[in-house]
């Protein structure tokens, strides 16, 4: 019968299941990781989720930059090189390098203020 | 309502709003006090809040949070004002570290300790300066957690575990079938010893290790009318009070444990039986206990062979 699937056709279907579930777990937001890394380091002193500390909201850094190109490589960059942040009264003070020499992490931190 | 009755109606109401007038003073006076640590609290929390990782605001669910209590401290009492903290007067990346209880130095630890000792000065702690805690640079936060509800040295039934993280030995004993009842939660560690240091041996609670054992097991005491030296001396001669194999808490098992003491020079020394004469019967097994039955003291006036016999 042709409605009967074949060894040959399961281990098929088996493959490309497999390979959907890898892709989406590579690429999926792990939004608990990386507010447990933002309470390790520190982040969340400064910043808070969804009201302005001595650094902007989340939230508010979120509204700003989704969706602009190439944002989440700035925002990368701007956590890893400890560049100068100012402050409302006109101070400035290196913002804080994360710990964490895991891109992945620092990844996932970014894509989760951005989803926010 | 007459006249009178008003006068005397007024003059109650005037007396009882006199007498009020202080109260409300006082009241004043603590909600000021109140608002005062507040703010000073407000300095640490503004960035420290309900966000960081170890939970700082459950102070104000301990004893140290009590605000309405005049004595209790601010952050600052304890961590210092932090200037250089606060301000980040580096701009750097990283913080200059908080005054006291931040990551510092072996040699700025007794800093630490001062912070605590300065309120905690109670006779407990009098012998904390020289004692084994302090000589090995033990500070209060190694034992004590301030920010937790729950400071787990304090509680009877985990007090055991924050001990254990460096006596290890007490940790091996103290699971062996003869002890005391710790693993029970009805005993812990402080019930013996002074870990703020003490005048006796080994952090004793007492001046010595009998007159700590005698507080519990007091009819060892005595004083007999014949008594057994090494129970006037020190308990633990004969006993390991963290737990042995062997029943009673004896670091032995009789009669290896007492020929350690009584050379084998009368029955002790002739071969084990259970007939026979006085010196030579009885030493099989745990003979020694089965005639000396009141081996921590006797009070039996009889001169029976010597006055050492420890017997009933």
């Amino acid at each position: 019968m042709n409605s009967i699937i074949t060894t040959r056709e399961l281990f098929a279907i088996g493959v490309a299941c497999a390979a959907v579930l890898v892709s989406s777990s590579a690429s999926a937001l792990d939004a608990a990781g990386a507010e447990k890394l933002a309470r390790q380091e520190g982040c969340l002193r400064c910043h808070g989720i969804d009201r302005a500390k001595d650094g902007p909201a989340y939230k508010e850094i979120a509204a700003k930059y989704k969706g602009k190109a190439d944002m989440e490589a700035k925002l990368i960059s701007h956590l890893s090189s400890g560049r100068k942040v100012k402050f409302e009264d006109g101070h400035e003070e290196e913002h804080k390098i994360p710990k964490t020499k895991d891109p992945e992490q620092i990844k996932n931190l970014i894509q989760w203020i951005l989803s926010l | 309502m007459k006249y009178w009755q008003r006068i005397a109606a007024s003059l109650a109401l005037l007396a009882g709003m006199t007498g009020m007038a202080p109260a409300f003073a006082a009241d004043n006076g603590k909600q000021e006090q109140i608002e005062k640590s507040q703010a000073q609290d407000a300095i640490c929390t503004r960035c420290h809040d309900h966000n960081e990782q170890k939970p700082v605001l459950s102070i104000h669910k301990t004893a140290h949070g009590v605000k309405a209590d005049g004595r209790t401290p601010t952050c600052q009492s304890c961590h210092g004002t932090s200037e250089d903290h606060v301000k980040n007067s580096t701009n750097a990346s990283e913080r200059p570290a908080v005054d006291r209880f931040g990551p510092k130095a072996k040699s700025d630890r007794p800093k630490d300790v001062q912070a605590c000792v300065a309120c905690h000065n109670s006779g407990k702690r009098s012998h904390w300066q020289g004692s084994a805690h302090e000589k090995a640079d033990v500070v209060c936060t190694n034992c004590h957690q301030m920010h937790t509800q729950n400071d787990r040295v304090r509680n009877k039934a985990t007090q055991p575990e924050v001990c254990f993280a460096c006596h290890k030995e007490q940790r091996a004993q103290y699971t062996r079938p003869s002890r005391h009842p710790i693993k029970e939660g009805k005993m812990a560690c402080s019930d013996c010893h002074n870990p703020h240091g003490s005048a006796g041996p080994t952090l004793m609670l007492r001046d010595s290790v009998t007159a700590t054992c005698y507080t519990c097991h007091m009819e060892k005491r005595g004083p007999f009318v014949r008594s057994h030296q090494p129970v006037q001396e020190d308990c633990s001669i004969c006993h390991n009070p963290h737990g042995t194999t062997t029943p009673n808490l004896l670091k032995a098992r009789p009669p290896f444990l007492c020929q350690q003491c009584h050379e084998p020079s009368t029955h002790q020394g002739r071969n084990a039986s259970l007939t026979g004469t006085a010196t030579g019967a009885n030493t099989l097994a745990r003979g020694c206990l089965n005639c000396h039955t009141n081996i921590h003291g006797t009070n039996n006036p009889a001169n029976i062979n010597n006055e050492r016999t420890m017997r009933r």
